[in-house]
């Protein structure tokens, strides 16, 4: 089986909302920290993309609405591209 | 003789110049500057000494090694004359021996003369010197001696003194101060009345003595000596190995009586150390032979359950049984492992190959996660690899020396010697710490700049010091030209010129004056050669990476980096933390730091094993825990890692650990994490190994097996079999198989061996076809990544601050005589130095809360609480409070937050808002 389907048919379960509360802070913080960079939402894209476990991108796609309004407009960007997969 | 002892008398001198003599006849080259005595040891020509020792400056004090030079005048001491182009010498004439057995005749006149009974008999330069020296009689007349009968110190809880052995030779005192820089030892009074005391005569104990044991070697006789060698004979063999503790990784001469580890011998070869150690690779390896050793494999159904004796295969099996459940039920990324970096590379290699070929997932990680990971982020993105640029020698060339966060005399502590040595030669010295370190003010040293900044401020103080180097005009233009990406530098100095990150704009925030740190900056980038150390109050922070990057960015300015004297030196915690990062031991990383995305390193691999290699990185260590509570992560392998107590905001912990199905420790003792595992995996100690360790300059050292493993397997096996129960082969005969594959799949590693190890000694990677003999310099002319990348660091405040409930911030470190969590240390005498954490707060913090030395006062976070001793001190400023975490019963970490590095997650350890008050009716 190809892994990376693999990792999303495991990935069923809905994280607790502590648990989404605690990765957008998580988030916040990549993107306080890359808003110097040239391009703050490709920075933050790509550091997902190489080291955060697909589960915890998965999960952040799972925020809602209320939670997503008091994100960042950066985050927000990043939450959107994720969201488009 | 010391078993592995190997001295020519005089240290070596490397002169530019040869210089060609004569000794008893025979031609003898040796560098100019090198002693008469070494010139003739290196030729064979054994020349009686006793004050002379090949680690110590010569002092010509015992005049036995005198000989004669033709056209000269009298008998000078070969340890103190140089030799001289031309030079003819004479060793052994009628004349000097008559006057070296004057000379021995009267060091016996004050000596006891029961060699038969002394427990260095057979190991004693004194007695292998009158042998030598053919003294036959003694003419003077008893009652003379003015030792006999003094009293024996033994104070210390690993070795004795006993003054009437001693021949006031000032090896010791001269080892002392010289090597170790304590400064603990003085030859009181004059003539045949003189001795030697520790202190002002308070013992070796109540002094500053730090039992490094440098005296202990140092000295020719039985006036210091092992405790243990007294108690039980001398040893009769030697397995030469690598210390078990930190990360400075010095190699040691294992002395044995059978089975039985009699003594841990410095090894003069090692070059990590150079012959020197400190108080727990020397003495404190008791723990490897403690009766709390596990001795076999122990398994339970829950948790409440009581433990059942079970035999390896059935441990095995049911390991390997559960594991396969979980994944059938939960799916395959349900379970993951932790690497130890207290193990071997060897072994951490076979537990990430274990996650990644049987488990198929990529759920590995290691204790850097919590202690270094940030470096290895850091130095990748600006420099091109996760390691530090120098050896340890490198130091003695630095003109400028910057401590960040790091108290190496504590933590690192033959590192810390060796940096002293070069500050009493005149280094200067800048260090950044919130806490007075024994840096700051030691015995003949003193930092010429303390930036004794507010926890948690790293970032903004080291931008303020890049502002100082950019707009005085002190960036070393041609280095950046030459060397660094033109448009990441441009991006940098517009960035870092910008005036909020000037040293009057963050003086505020970091609380040190801006001309303070503008005096820093000038010094560190005017020097000729300015190295920079750090160590975990860099990475343990919520911008742990960013301030690693701060300072890549900093040396990169100033041309501090590829040549002896300076770089960016990450003093890593653990033995083997280094390694078990090499080694793959990371969700996001092949062995070698090759991502897994990466698909020619994963194809390399993939062919290998035979397996297919997930691109996607795994889960890291919190997040593991966090997903065990969310319900998805149900099963561990933890490898040699107190979990349960070290790891941060531990109440989550345990109830992560609670909430999985499956834990499996394997460890030498029930540690804290012991009490929420399932299987119980006895692990073996360093003693009973064989395997490589990496140290903090990357040197790659053997370990090598001295007893047989206590529980019958050693790690590597022990998850060559759990690999083999979950269906994928393993069948290495030896870890030297294993180091092998690692050498065929990881470019850095391509040219290790055994074998060459065995040539060597030890190796320091990259080693392979162009750096055949390994690198102890990096990025000497390019960077790993090609050019060098400066990294915009913008600082980004933590949110852990105080406020009104919580005024304080507590920071953490270590002490000398104790170990991270305490596992090994606390099973040594070492307790006799430090038997609880206590909390170190300043004078007026104290005074505010009606705290005295003593107290006991409890510490509040947002997280937990718990209860110490309070030790008002200086050491820490105002506003800020200090402890450690060697034992568990403090449970410090349950004071520590969820926060963590933005980069790596490296738990924020350095930072807590708390608040400090004193237990009502519990003073001292
Ligand atoms: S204790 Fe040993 S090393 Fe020190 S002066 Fe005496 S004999 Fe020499
Ligand atoms: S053990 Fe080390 S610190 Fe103590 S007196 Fe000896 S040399 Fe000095
Ligand atoms: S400095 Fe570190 S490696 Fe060396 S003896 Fe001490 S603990 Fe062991
Ligand atoms: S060894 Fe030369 S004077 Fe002692």
């Amino acid at each position: 089986m190809n892994p990376a389907e693999n990792l999303r048919s495991e990935a069923v379960a809905v994280p607790s909302a502590a648990y989404r509360a605690r990765l957008l802070a998580m988030l916040e913080r990549v993107c306080a920290n890359c808003r110097a960079e040239p391009d703050p939402v490709a920075t933050v894209l790509e550091h997902l993309r190489r080291f955060w476990h697909p589960w915890l991108r998965q999960a952040l796609t799972a925020l809602d609405a209320q939670e997503r309004a008091q994100a960042s407009e950066t985050a927000r960007q990043v939450l959107e591209r994720l969201d488009a997969g | 003789m010391r078993l592995c002892d190997d001295d020519l008398g005089t240290p070596a001198r490397l002169g530019a110049a040869t210089v060609r003599l004569t000794i008893d006849g025979r031609t003898v080259e040796a560098p100019e500057g090198t002693s008469l005595l070494r010139a003739a040891a290196q030729a064979g020509i054994r020349i009686p000494r006793l004050c002379a020792s090949e680690r110590l400056e010569p002092f010509g004090s015992c005049r036995l090694c005198l000989v004669q030079i033709e056209g000269g005048r009298g008998y000078p001491a070969s340890c103190t004359t140089p030799v001289a182009e031309g030079m003819v010498v004479h060793t052994h004439t009628p004349r000097v021996t008559e006057l070296r057995r004057g000379v021995m005749e009267l060091y016996l006149s004050d000596h006891p003369l029961d060699c038969l009974t002394c427990s260095a008999n057979g190991d004693c330069e004194l007695q292998e010197m009158a042998a030598l020296v053919g003294v036959r009689r003694i003419r003077y007349p008893a009652g003379g001696q003015k030792h006999a009968g003094m009293p024996v110190d033994g104070s210390n809880p690993y070795f004795a003194f006993d003054a009437e052995k001693c021949i006031v030779c000032a090896r010791c005192v001269r080892a002392c101060d010289e090597i170790q820089g304590s400064f603990a030892l003085t030859v009181a009074g004059r003539g045949f009345a003189a001795a030697v005391t520790a202190g002002q005569g308070e013992g070796f104990l109540g002094s500053e003595c730090v039992s490094c044991g440098a005296c202990v070697q140092a000295c020719p006789t039985a006036a210091l000596m092992e405790k243990r060698v007294i108690e039980e004979g001398l040893p009769e063999r030697a397995v030469v190995t690598t210390c078990a503790y930190c990360g400075v990784g010095c190699s040691f001469g294992v002395e044995l009586k059978g089975e039985v580890p009699v003594r841990l011998v410095p090894d003069g070869r090692g070059r990590a150390n150079e012959g020197h150690s400190c108080v727990k690779g020397r003495f404190a390896f008791g723990y490897a032979t403690h009766p709390d050793r596990v001795r076999s494999p122990l398994v339970r159904g829950s948790i409440d359950e009581p433990w059942r004796e079970v035999g390896w295969d059935e441990a095995i099996a049911h390991v390997a049984t559960e594991f396969r459940r979980i994944q059938a039920r939960y799916g395959r990324e349900a379970i993951g492992a932790v690497a130890s970096s207290r193990c071997t590379n060897e072994e951490v290699y076979l537990v990430q190959k274990l996650v990644r070929a049987a488990f198929g997932n990529n759920n590995i990680d290691n204790c850097a996660r919590v202690c270094h990971s940030p470096t290895g982020y850091g130095l990748k993105r600006t420099f091109g690899e996760s390691a530090g640029t120098q050896d340890f020698a490198s130091v003695d060339h630095a003109d400028v020396i910057m401590v960040i966060g790091a108290n190496p005399t504590e933590a690192h502590p033959v590192f810390g010697a060796r940096l002293k040595r070069r500050l009493r030669q005149g280094a200067r010295l800048i260090v950044i710490d919130p806490r007075t370190t024994g840096l700051v003010h030691g015995p003949h040293v003193r930092a010429e700049y303390h930036l004794a900044l507010r926890p948690g401020t790293n970032v903004a103080l080291l931008n303020a010091m890049a502002h100082v180097i950019v707009t005085e005009g002190l960036v070393d233009e041609s280095f950046v030209a030459q060397r660094c990406e033109a448009d990441s530098f441009a991006r940098w100095r517009a960035f870092i010129a910008d005036p909020r990150h000037a040293p009057e704009a963050v003086e505020a925030e970091t609380g040190v004056a801006a001309e303070q740190v503008r005096a820093a900056a000038r010094r560190y980038a005017s020097a000729d050669n300015a190295a920079i150390y750090y160590g975990l109050g860099v990475t343990e922070h919520s911008q742990g990476a960013t301030t690693v990057m701060a300072i890549a960015n900093l040396a990169m300015a100033t041309g501090n980096i590829g040549r002896p004297g300076v770089g960016v030196n990450p003093l890593r915690g653990q033995n083997n933390v280094q390694g078990a990062c090499d080694m793959g031991a990371f969700p996001h990383e092949l062995p070698g730091y090759r991502h897994v995305s990466d698909p020619v390193a994963r194809a390399a691999f993939e062919a290998h094993w035979g397996v297919t290699i997930s691109p996607e990185p795994g889960l890291r260590l919190p997040h593991m825990l966090a997903e065990a509570r969310e319900g998805r992560f149900k099963g561990i392998y933890i490898q040699g890692e107190d979990l349960a107590q070290s790891e941060p905001d531990l109440e989550h912990v345990h109830a992560a650990l609670e909430a999985m199905e499956c834990v499996v420790v394997q460890d030498l003792f029930l540690n804290e994490t012991a009490r929420y595992a399932h299987v119980f995996l006895p692990g073996a100690s360093f003693l009973e190994k064989d395997g490589t360790f990496t140290n903090a300059e990357r040197r790659i050292s053997r370990v090598r097996r001295a007893i047989p493993p206590l529980a019958g397997l050693e790690d590597w096996e022990i998850t060559q079999r759990l690999a083999q129960a979950m269906g994928h082969s393993m069948a290495y005969s030896h870890p030297s198989e294993i180091m092998d594959e690692i050498a065929r799949l990881t470019p850095q590693f391509s040219g290790v061996s055994y074998a060459l190890l065995e040539r060597l000694g030890s190796v320091q990677w990259p080693c392979n076809e162009e750096a055949p003999h390994g690198t102890p310099l990096m990025h000497r002319e390019r960077f790993v990544r090609g050019e060098g990348s400066f990294v915009l660091t913008e600082y980004v405040p933590t949110s852990e601050r105080p406020d009104g409930r919580r005024e304080l911030l507590l920071t953490t470190g270590r002490v000398l005589a104790q170990y991270n969590v305490g596992t090994q240390t606390r099973r040594t005498a070492n307790g006799v130095w430090c038997s609880a954490d206590v909390l170190e707060i300043h004078p007026q913090d104290a005074e505010a809360r009606g705290i005295s030395e003593g107290d006991e006062v409890c510490i509040e976070s947002r997280m937990g609480q718990t209860r110490l001793r309070a030790r008002v001190s200086e050491r820490v400023r105002p506003g800020m409070v200090f402890t450690t975490f060697h034992f568990p019963a403090s449970k410090t970490n349950v004071l520590v937050t969820d926060g963590s590095d933005w980069a790596t997650n490296c738990p924020e350890y350095k930072v807590v808002a708390v608040r400090v008050e004193r237990v009502a009716g519990a003073s001292a």
